[in-house]
């Protein structure tokens, strides 16, 4: 089976989240949705909505936990928090970025290859 | 790991889905609240600001279904809706649903009870012993067919020492001593074995030790034994068992371990209680004469041993056979003069012989047994997809609906087949509760057996979940695959008009011929069950050639109290002498064969050339007295034969020998020689002294040749006490009788003191033949219930859409009694074909069954059976189509013209 683009966004998203949640701690899909749309400049523009999913997958993986709270205009909101697994998680992908993008990165360093 | 946590979510997501969605619902309106705020903070009007956040989101209802189709699984969600569905139309119709289970419970149930019984006799593996299969080692005469022998202790050592053939070759041979507990003497099982016995079967000691090489020499005498499981459990699992001592025939012997739980040694179906080394043979008994168990000696001509084997890796059971063919030279030569031989062949679970028996009745029975019940499951389906098909046509608008409406085809045979399997689970589940009454019941009938030690354990386990479990799909696709195909078809308009005025122009239609077919397999199994049920009546009633009543019997065994030869034998002769002395006693005598019992003793008798075999049986003198026989010529055996050895040896044959050795010449004063063993020279040789007439002692099979003894010369320490009383004295007598025991000695053991009726009840053998006849007779009985089921619910259906039809005919003037016999033309005419093609399949099952040598003591062309089953299979169905056509009678002409 190949892999459908939209499995890299999710996979993707899925980091971006964790990492949003390491920065922000406890914060709500609506928080996690405009704080990725910020640090991404607004050069990332999809659909809030599809937070929720990527959320769920990573709740029911176990790396983030959800709670129920209220939000700084007094809304019910569900918080989202980092468990330890997902801070491994987290740690594990940030790792293995840094290589990635390192090997990628010399590859177009200019006056080699 | 992380992919399985998140399955377990999603599965658990399914099962309290409905407050996750609930839950999601208030996260994503605080989503949209906020993000409206902040709008509304901007600048924007409420309304846009909410627009806006919607938008920024991607919609609220595809935000909602990606996020739910996270939650659950989506396949597994639309088999749960069709289970839901299906439970639903199942409840709506609990009348159908009940008689729909009960069907599939009595069709997959009478399937699952025979399964466990042979699985218990045939499948489960033999406990303790994991390491490879069994094989026996069979020592026989290459000339004769089918003439084998037991083995002596060098021959079991010769085999055992051959080299690079068997991981560990071992020996046993039965024996039943008496224990003494609370001052009482009771027989109890038990088995001498070879040292290695235990090791070898991969069996450890719970407690203590196995046996020790020094007590496998039978010369030894060390009165040592090891406790079966249960035994230790009957004594409260008491610690002292172990180096404490149990009194056996007499003596002490000390307890040296306790085999482990579930261990029976080499047969799976026979339990021991105790175990005694070779050693301990010479203590357990006096008498050692051939052909009896028990003796284990250095001497060749003991011949008692039974030896299994396992091969080492590479060699098979050929391979084997042939290797041990110089040391099969080696023997002596058989009787017949023919050479001797040695096999090697998977051991027999289910007997215990010296035949390399490779089970082939017990699997040809449960061949049989297994056929029929499949076909009670197959009109078990027959009557299921029926039922589903008229089920079906009230149904038709239902499915039409949901096929005009785009529900694929494959969505509706789906859900249809879902309804089937709940149906079969249902039936299953129900189908595992009868196996497991049936088990209870079968066990409780066993365990009544006086000193039976069988195992047979019919508690359903994996095996029998398995087979329910595949019987319940393979049904279910059988019974709801036809009824689904036809009922989904996609023919809109027919379906959505009001059903019941369609005409059925169709030859022969299918619910016709799944009647049909119904009532010609079930006649097949009543004529099958009734041949069985006949047969077992007929061994319960069997003639044994002599009256029952008035005779009792008294068994006992004077190695029990360790009584040697000659002791022996003036105590039985004291006893007989005290017993006839008894009031109400007419005659008593010593014999050494139970009737009807399990074991019999034979010896090839020769006179001149002409070798047959012979039931062999010690006794005393006044022996037809007490069968209330008369002597054919010649005399019976004097008191001082039957007390004493005598100088010369006599016998008495019966009819049926005299016959088969002399041919009508005078058999008086002519020599007989007797041998018990295939390979050697005679043992015994007799003169005969008188002629007896024939007689049967066995429930299964007909008259046998018989040849007698006298006690005083071939004494045997078990013995049964026969008494003939005066008329209807013999249950008044039976306390008498046991204080003219007691009164000649208060040690004498009395195992069991019956009546002659009483005994035949109660052999294993007439046991046997009732539990076959039962399991028979339930099954024909349950073929009879669902063919006479099928042809009701048929016609009674058919009637029912038929009301409108009725109405308008009698509005019309017709006479209802012209409706009722149209009803039953038709019935009669399906019931006429299905028994016609039904008396052809059961006289070529019978052929099957007498071929196959299933059929005893009962004729294939059993008159009751084979006129009665037709006639009764005709009332039935009768009856059945009878009911729902007198509801004909009822029609009200204007309620039925209002049917709609």
């Amino acid at each position: 089976m190949g892999r459908k683009p939209s499995d890299v966004w999710q996979g993707t998203l899925a980091l971006m989240i964790l990492k949003s949640l390491d920065t922000l701690g406890a914060m709500h899909g609506y928080g996690i949705a405009r704080r990725i749309e910020q640090v991404s400049s607004d050069t990332l523009s999809v659909n809030y909505g599809t937070i929720y999913p990527a959320l769920l997958k990573l709740e029911q993986e176990g790396a983030v936990r959800g709670e129920w709270g209220l939000s700084e205009q007094n809304r019910r909101a569900r918080f989202y928090s980092l468990t330890k697994a997902g801070r491994k998680q987290l740690d594990e992908a940030a790792r293995e970025w840094d290589r990635t993008t390192e090997i990628v990165a010399r590859f177009f360093k200019p006056g080699e290859a | 790991m992380r992919t399985l946590r998140r399955g377990f979510a999603r599965v658990l997501g399914l099962l309290a889905r409905r407050r996750s969605e609930q839950d999601f619902d208030d996260e994503l309106r605080g989503h949209i609240e906020m993000h409206t705020d902040e709008g509304i903070r901007a600048g924007l009007s409420p309304d846009e600001a909410r627009r806006r956040a919607i938008v920024a989101l991607g919609g609220v209802q595809q935000t909602r279904e990606a996020y739910t189709e996270g939650l659950t699984l989506p396949w597994l969600e639309s088999v749960l809706q069709d289970v839901r569905f299906a439970v639903r139309m199942l409840a709506k119709a609990p009348g159908f649903t009940v008689v729909a289970v009960v069907v599939l419970a009595l069709g997959i149930g009478a399937n699952a009870a025979v399964f466990s019984l042979i699985n218990a006799v045939l499948l489960r593996p033999v406990n303790g012993t994991t390491n490879g299969t069994l094989m026996a080692v069979s020592i026989g005469d290459r000339t004769r067919p089918g003439a084998w022998r037991f083995v002596s202790y060098p021959e079991y050592l010769e085999v055992r020492q051959q080299p690079g053939l068997f991981r560990s070759v071992v020996a046993e041979t039965p024996a039943h001593p008496g224990l003494e507990e609370a001052g009482r003497v009771h027989r109890i099982s038990a088995r001498i074995v070879s040292s290695n016995y235990f090791s070898a079967l991969g069996a450890t000691m719970v407690v203590g030790r196995g046996f020790t090489a020094a007590e496998e020499n039978p010369s030894a005498a060390t009165p040592v034994a090891i406790v079966g499981y249960p035994f230790w459990r009957r004594h409260g699992f008491d610690p002292a068992l172990v180096g404490g001592s149990l009194r056996i025939n007499g003596r002490a012997f000390t307890v040296v371990g306790v085999a482990p739980e579930g261990f029976t040694g080499v047969l799976p179906l026979m339990a021991s209680d105790v175990w005694f080394p070779f050693g301990a043979a010479g203590l357990l008994t006096a008498g050692t004469s051939p052909g009896l168990f028990g003796g284990v000696s250095h001497d060749r001509q003991v011949q008692s041993l039974l030896l299994t084997a396992l091969l080492r890796k590479g060699v098979t059971a050929d391979v084997a056979t042939r290797r041990l063919d110089p040391l099969a030279a080696a023997l002596p030569t058989a009787v017949s003069g023919g050479r001797t031989q040695i096999v090697v062949a998977p051991r027999s679970r289910s007997a215990m012989g010296p035949s390399p028996g490779r089970d082939t009745g017990a699997r040809a029975g449960a061949t049989v047994l297994m056929a029929l019940t499949v076909t009670v499951l197959v009109v078990a389906c027959l009557n299921l997809a029926n039922m589903l098909l008229a089920r079906g046509s009230a149904r038709r608008p239902e499915i039409a609906l949901r096929l005009a409406l785009g529900g694929s085809r494959q969505r509706i045979v789906r859900q249809l087949l879902t309804e089937g399997l709940l149906l079969s689970l249902l039936g299953g589940a129900a189908a595992l509760f009868m196996a497991w009454g049936f088990g209870r019941q079968v066990t409780a009938a066993l365990g009544a057996l006086p000193g039976s030690n069988l195992v047979i354990t019919l508690t359903p386990d994996l095996r029998v979940l398995v087979a329910v479990g595949v019987a319940c799909l393979v049904s279910t696709v059988a019974f709801s695959l036809g009824p689904a195909w036809t009922l989904s078809k996609p023919d809109l308009t027919s379906g959505l008009k009001t059903a019941g005025l369609r005409g059925r122009k169709r030859r022969i239609p299918v619910p016709d011929l799944l009647v049909g077919g119904q009532i010609a397999l079930s006649l097949a199994l009543l004529v099958a069950a009734a041949l069985f049920v006949r047969a077992g009546a007929a061994a319960a009633i069997a003639d044994p050639g002599y009256a029952l009543r008035d005779g009792l019997l008294v068994q006992t065994d004077l190695d029990m109290i360790g009584a040697s030869p000659a002791d022996g034998l003036r105590l039985y002769g004291d006893l007989v002498d005290r017993l006839r002395a008894v009031p109400g006693v007419r005659a008593a005598t010593v014999a050494s064969v139970v009737p009807f019992g399990d074991f019999r003793d034979g010896r090839m008798v020769r006179s001149d050339s002409t070798l047959v075999f012979a039931t062999y049986t010690v006794v005393g003198a006044d022996y037809l007295e007490t069968l209330g026989l008369k002597l054919l010529t010649g005399r019976q055996f004097t008191r001082i034969e039957e007390q004493t050895a005598a100088a010369s040896p006599v016998a008495l044959v019966d009819q049926m020998l005299a016959e088969q050795l002399f041919h009508g010449q005078n058999p008086i004063g002519r020599v007989l020689h007797m041998s018990a063993r295939a390979d050697h020279q005679d043992d015994e040789t007799v003169e005969i002294v008188g002629i007896v007439p024939t007689l049967r002692d066995d429930l299964t099979e007909g008259a046998a040749a018989h040849v007698y003894v006298p006690f005083g010369s071939r004494y045997r320490p078990a013995m049964t006490l026969r008494i003939k009383t005066n008329a209807g004295a013999d249950t008044a007598l039976s306390l008498p009788i046991r204080n003219a025991i007691a009164e000649i000695d208060r040690r004498v053991p009395v195992l069991a003191i019956q009546t002659l009726a009483e005994h035949r009840d109660a052999s294993s053998t007439l046991m046997a033949l009732t539990i076959v006849a039962a399991i028979f007779g339930a099954i024909g009985l349950i073929a009879l219930f669902l063919a006479s089921i099928g042809v009701y619910g048929l016609r009674a259906y058919l009637v029912a859409q038929r009301t409108r039809e009725f109405g308008i005919r009698l509005a019309l003037g017709a006479p209802r009694h012209s409706m009722v016999r149209q009803i039953l033309v038709e019935g009669g005419r399906i019931a006429a074909a299905g028994i016609v093609v039904g008396a052809l399949l059961s006289t070529a099952l019978t052929i099957v069954l007498q071929q196959s040598g299933m059929l005893l003591n009962v004729s294939p062309t059993d008159p009751v059976v084979v006129i009665g089953s037709p006639l009764v299979m005709i009332l039935v169905t009768g009856l059945a189509s009878y009911i729902p056509a007198r509801r004909a009678l009822t029609v009200e002409p204007v309620a039925a013209l209002r049917v709609e």
